[in-house]
């Protein structure tokens, strides 16, 4: 078997490095001489430059690929996360440039011919495009990672509780997630304990980012105490719990909300607005 | 061609026999030693392997180096919480964006001392963990650089007196030095584990008489002179006017001692340049101004053992809780001293003083190399 592929294999691999050798690559190399040739005085012909060997030496004194190349301006012709909004003149590195968003049409060059063009489509679609709802990309990346964690909500196993604003922001705490202006909201049917049949239950909770973002989120209740004979061992816990275990526990998947307006601040009912958002 | 045919009748039924599809066989002078490995045999050599190359690939060469490390010699720098590194951190934001933010994904966060109790309030409700009277500790990183750059602060473990005492369960030992009998009974009575007079001084130096059990010693002014002696051994227990050992009021001295707070300074094993702090310096339960007054005390007395102009000794400060892995920063930049424009000026007169005199050896000795040259020529 192994002598008569090769046979195949070999040949097809030489082509294809010659192919990519035939491929141009054009740089810039800035030469000097080495020893200078003598200056022509006025009125006298100039000596051919090839008389001496030595006229013949040069040095490279500057080769292009040596600079690294700055960021390249292109135009967006979509709304690309982290970069900008559409038809927007950004300047971004040329790699993610040339192989992601000028490959994929997502963005294109910024020739003045482009810019006059996609200027004027700005301009016709300048209603459209007030319309549409733009939510700050550092709000996204805060909700993906909020919405992956399974907070473990620790309360005790000895003194009565009840699952409150404080409990919850000290565990986020805990988790490594700050919470600077109690954005945190909780369902009306407060759980209170302790009660071990609430060991290890998942509850839904809201986070909301600068007022405005409403994001849900997953919480384990789990009872600790101080005393050190009383731990409960867990198996993974911090593994995403799955859709049967979400709905064994009544709670249904969501999709953060983004409000127009960075009005969300105590008064505001949360879980009832996400409630009918949910019956959508 | 009768037989022919039955024959390859046979032939063909064989091969529908399962011993036609089992493996080759191996025939041969050592057919035993050669005997091949069957399919199941081959699979589970195939994830032994596997499982061997991947337990290898998951550390690069540098971090199994310096896991080995790690496990001959253990550094409690680097335990947890670890010590701040502020090149790890240089990529992160300063401040974070929004009002909901990921601690990874920002530079450490210096809080008030005051809202770092709140938070740890917050912890230790009833509700939760249920600690509300649980002991403070703050977790200093030190520098141990000094000017030299092969000499390191030394270890040491002092009493510091605060302005607010709080009940710390640990047994303390004080020894005495008084002159007069009657002083001796007080100090016993009030508390020193012992009271020694002049005469014992001479069995401590020769080495009859153990003080490594003592915590700390205070003394009366009378016997100020004669443990002068005593110096080299008690080290940071010698008691001097200026930590407070030295008095006339023994009584006082003792208990200022017995409610003070120990503070250890632990140099690393691992990383010598790297030290360690960890006193307790109150109770939650106490006032946010009573604690701050009390880390304020600490922060000054720790701080003597080595010169400002060095930079800063304390890298970071935590405020923890035991038992507990909960940590915060707390702003101490207020605390530490500040260099004097003379100490940086005597700093900066003995470097380039070493400078110029390398400089001037080595020009002195091109000369003299110049000269024997021409004296040869």
């Amino acid at each position: 078997m192994n002598p008569i592929c090769s046979k195949f294999i070999k040949p097809t691999v030489n082509t294809i490095c010659r192919r990519i050798a035939l491929t141009q690559t054009r740089n810039t190399y800035i030469f000097r001489h080495v020893y200078v040739p003598p200056v022509t005085p006025e009125g006298q012909h100039q000596r051919p430059p090839t008389e001496l060997q030595n006229y013949r030496k040069y040095e490279l004194v500057e080769e292009e690929t040596e600079k690294p190349a700055g960021p390249l301006k292109v135009i967006l012709l979509q709304d690309v996360e982290g970069i900008g909004h559409q038809f927007d003149i950004v300047e971004v590195d040329r790699d993610v440039a040339r192989n992601d968003l000028l490959i994929t049409k997502k963005a294109a060059y910024a020739s003045p011919f482009d810019l006059k063009y996609y200027g004027d489509m700005k301009e016709r679609m300048k209603e459209e495009l007030a319309k549409r709802v733009r939510i700050p990309y550092e709000y996204l990346k805060i909700g993906r990672e909020l919405q992956k964690l399974v907070v473990p909500l620790h309360v005790s196993m000895d003194n009565p509780w009840t699952l409150n604003r404080s409990i919850v922001t000290a565990s986020l705490r805990q988790m490594g997630v700050d919470v600077l202006d109690n954005g945190v909201f909780l369902p009306k049917e407060t759980i209170s304990g302790p009660n071990f049949d609430y060991e290890a239950k998942l509850t839904r909770f809201y986070v909301v980012i600068n007022k405005q973002y409403v994001v849900p989120m997953i919480g384990r209740i789990s009872h600790i105490s101080a005393d050190e004979s009383k731990q409960a061992l867990y198996p993974d816990a911090a593994k995403q719990p799955s859709e049967e275990q979400l709905r064994k526990f009544g709670i249904k998947p969501e999709t953060p909300y983004f409000h127009s307006s960075p009005e969300i601040d105590e008064n505001f009912v949360v879980v009832d607005l996400m409630n009918s958002r949910k019956k959508q | 061609m009768l037989r022919h045919g039955v024959w390859q009748a046979y032939n063909d039924f064989r091969l529908l026999m399962p011993e036609a599809l089992c493996v080759q066989q191996c025939r041969g002078r050592k057919r035993a030693l050669k005997a091949g490995l069957s399919r199941a045999e081959r699979l589970e050599r195939r994830l032994k392997r596997e499982e061997r190359e991947a337990a290898r690939k998951q550390y690069s060469f540098m971090e199994r180096i310096n896991i080995r490390r790690m496990k001959n010699l253990l550094s409690p720098s680097q335990q947890f919480p670890g010590r701040l590194i502020e090149e790890n951190e240089k990529d992160l934001e300063d401040e974070p964006a929004c009002s909901v933010f990921l601690r990874k994904s920002v530079k450490t966060q210096y809080y008030s001392i005051s809202k770092a109790l709140e938070m740890h309030r917050e912890l230790q409700q009833p509700a939760m963990f249920n600690n509300p009277n649980a002991p403070v500790k703050l977790r200093m990183e030190l520098n141990m650089e000094t000017e030299k750059a092969t000499k390191m602060v030394s270890a040491s473990s002092e009493i510091v007196p605060i302005p607010h005492p709080f009940t710390h369960k640990e047994k303390r030992t004080i020894l005495a030095f008084v002159a007069d009998p009657i002083l001796q009974e007080l100090a016993v009575e009030s508390g020193a584990e012992i009271a020694l007079g002049p005469d014992v001084i001479k069995k401590i130096i020769k080495g009859q008489f153990r003080i490594d059990d003592y915590d700390f010693c205070v003394a009366h002014t009378d016997m100020s002179s004669s443990i002068l002696p005593l110096r080299g051994i008690l080290r940071s227990r010698f008691p001097t006017r200026i930590n407070g050992g030295l008095g006339e009021d023994i009584p006082a001295m003792i208990e200022k001692f017995k409610s003070g707070v120990k503070a250890d300074i632990k140099p690393d094993p691992v990383y010598p340049q790297w030290g360690l702090c960890e006193p307790v310096v109150g109770r939650l339960s106490m006032p946010d101004e009573h604690l701050e007054a009390n880390i304020q005390s600490i922060v000054e007395a720790v701080c003597k053992h080595r010169s400002p102009v060095l930079g800063p000794f304390i890298n970071r400060a935590l405020m923890m809780v035991i038992p507990g892995e909960a940590h915060f920063a707390i702003e101490i930049d207020k605390f530490l001293p500040v260099a004097t424009e003379e100490e940086i000026e005597k700093l900066e007169k003995r470097k380039t003083g070493k400078k110029k005199k390398k400089e001037t050896k080595v020009v002195e000795k091109a000369d003299e190399s110049v000269d024997e040259l021409l004296a040869l020529m």
